[in-house]
């Protein structure tokens, strides 16, 4: 990390899903859709930062492909012109990618196994300073992946602390102890870090950051270690004026839901392509004669009767339903019960239909206030379609 | 029977579209045909729309041609009839006009078939009217 330059905001974020030490993705998310929470969440924390590098770092790769980037910045609200990287890789990879970083950079880090989770870091003048201390880089291959993405676990966790976490410390070298640990369990930290160390929700790539959110809250400079397998990385935390972010709603367990039949819907490419920019960016048509807004864009205006290509305009995220319905009918294709609902987008006027999600069936009512999230809307011919759901405002207890 | 007269026209290019789906070429066609009238019409003129269309794309299809075309208040009806869809549509709207039900109907064809996948687009875009077996 160049000097005068460090982490300005970070957020870390957890779906509502499973049990406190291990959160599972919804029906709806993958590594994209949490990324993109994680990362628009930082977003929010510094209005109108610039960033012009995404860095997306996660151990889930199969379903980052080409196309992805787009989807990302897209969802992001960043221009498309931006450059995306996207790196396989866990916890060491994800600070490595963090402690190098240029100003206006917006690293994500996701992980969909072994604990959900994702975290997003933003860098630029001041803010909190990441400096390389030591890496160690050994191969103790515990967990593979064939070409296919099927996982193979060596599953010893005794071989993995012994030839992993605790001689990879030792050959770091470390001036101290550290203030944290990622990418082992919260057992395993807890027993080399100094003082005492959050439970992180996950081990994976996203690990990285919620451990470095745990050194922040408790005010301590100092080390920070990232583990995966036989490698390791540890880095100098010098504080600094950093925007924390953190969702982390009530764990609860995933509906019961199910599937009477599959429905073989193929996907059309032109018509997904046609749709995109106002779909995965979530912007409404402005005719350019009446200044009426429609979602999606139309051609011909129903307000005026002007004819002709609408400039597209960022909707807000915010809304509140208008009428929701709950379906109990099986629908192939579809998990039911599931709930949707009509949403106001701001005061602009738009209403979106779309499928509530991060809430049981039958959780809202009309007036609710919520926010319109990325998520996989569908698979068609293997192909992910994204697009928005509604997710409620927690309800304080 | 009352005499029954062609009054406007207006027709896209035939091509792939692949910028634009039916939702695009619909209003293109009918506000052409509207423009093309030498003295003029209104599209509140319009009493009643035949709507030939052999395979559905982008939704229900009278609805489709409604909402894209800005077509709210008229019945709009629906033709298939395989090959002859066209001249079908055209013939149900002559019926309106020469039996003085109406006096201005307009008639619009339309398919988007290279909306799915070149290596099965007849498959894919008739699999509801064939049997696949």
């Amino acid at each position: 990390m160049t000097s005068q330059s460090g982490v300005i905001a970070l957020a870390t974020h957890l779906p509502p899903w499973g049990r406190a030490g291990q959160r599972s993705c919804g029906p709806d998310e993958d590594v994209v859709t949490l990324a993109v929470a994680a990362g628009s969440a930082a977003l929010d924390l510094v209005p109108g930062a610039k960033v012009d590098l995404v860095v997306l770092v996660t151990r889930d790769g199969a379903p980052l492909d080409t196309g992805v980037g787009p989807v990302v910045l897209a969802a992001l609200g960043l221009p498309s012109d931006i450059s995306l990287t996207t790196v396989l890789g866990g916890a060491p990879a994800a600070l490595d990618a963090l402690a190098s970083a240029r100003p206006g950079t917006l690293l994500l880090t996701a992980d969909t196994s072994g604990g959900a989770a994702s975290a997003a870091a933003l860098t630029g003048a001041g803010g909190a300073e990441l400096t390389q201390v030591s890496r160690v880089g050994r191969s103790v291959p515990t967990l593979v992946r064939d070409a296919a993405g099927v996982e193979f676990d060596y599953s010893d966790a005794r071989l993995q602390r012994e030839r992993g976490l605790l001689l990879g410390l030792e050959q770091l070298s470390l001036p101290g102890k550290p203030l944290a640990v990622a990418g082992v369990s919260p057992k395993d930290a807890a027993a080399v870090c100094e003082g005492t160390p959050a439970a992180l929700p996950t081990a994976g790539a996203s690990s990285a950051l919620f451990a470095l959110a745990d050194v922040l809250r408790r005010g301590e400079a100092g080390l920070l270690v990232s583990v995966e397998q036989g490698l390791l990385t540890a880095v100098n935390v010098q504080l600094g004026e950093v925007s924390l972010g953190v969702r982390a709603p009530e764990p609860r367990a995933l509906p019961k839901r199910t599937v009477s039949a599959e429905a073989d819907i193929k996907m059309s490419l032109p018509a997904y392509d046609r749709a995109f920019d106002a779909k995965v960016g979530l912007k409404a048509g402005k005719c350019g004669t009446c200044g009426t807004l429609a979602l999606p864009p139309r051609l011909y205006c129903l307000s005026c009767g002007h004819q002709g290509p609408t400039e597209l305009i960022a909707l807000p995220r915010r809304g509140s339903v208008y009428t929701t319905v709950t379906v109990h009918v099986p629908v192939p294709g579809l998990a039911t019960p599931y709930s949707l609902a009509i949403v106001e987008l701001g005061d602009t006027g738009v209403r979106i239909t779309v499928h509530v999600t991060d809430a049981v069936p039958g959780a809202v009512a009309i007036d609710d206030l919520g926010q319109l999230v990325l998520r996989r809307v569908a698979v068609r011919s293997g192909i992910p379609d994204y697009g928005y759901a509604f997710a409620p405002d927690e309800v304080s207890a | 029977m009352k005499r029954v007269a062609i009054a406007g026209a207006g027709m896209t290019t035939f091509g792939e579209h692949f910028d634009k789906g039916i939702k695009e070429l619909l209003p293109m066609a009918v506000s052409e045909a509207l423009a093309s009238v030498d003295k003029g019409i209104e599209r509140s003129d319009l009493q009643a729309a035949w709507f030939g269309e052999l395979a559905t794309t982008d939704g229900f299809p009278s609805g489709v041609l409604a909402d894209s075309c800005g077509l709210l208040d008229i019945p709009i009806t629906h033709i298939e009839n395989a090959c002859a869809t066209g001249n079908d549509a055209l013939r149900n709207a002559f019926f309106a006009v020469s039996s003085g039900h109406v006096d201005v109907a307009i008639v619009v064809g339309a398919d988007k078939v290279r909306d799915t996948s070149a290596r099965s687009t007849f498959w894919d875009w008739m699999a509801m009217t064939r049997d696949m077996a």
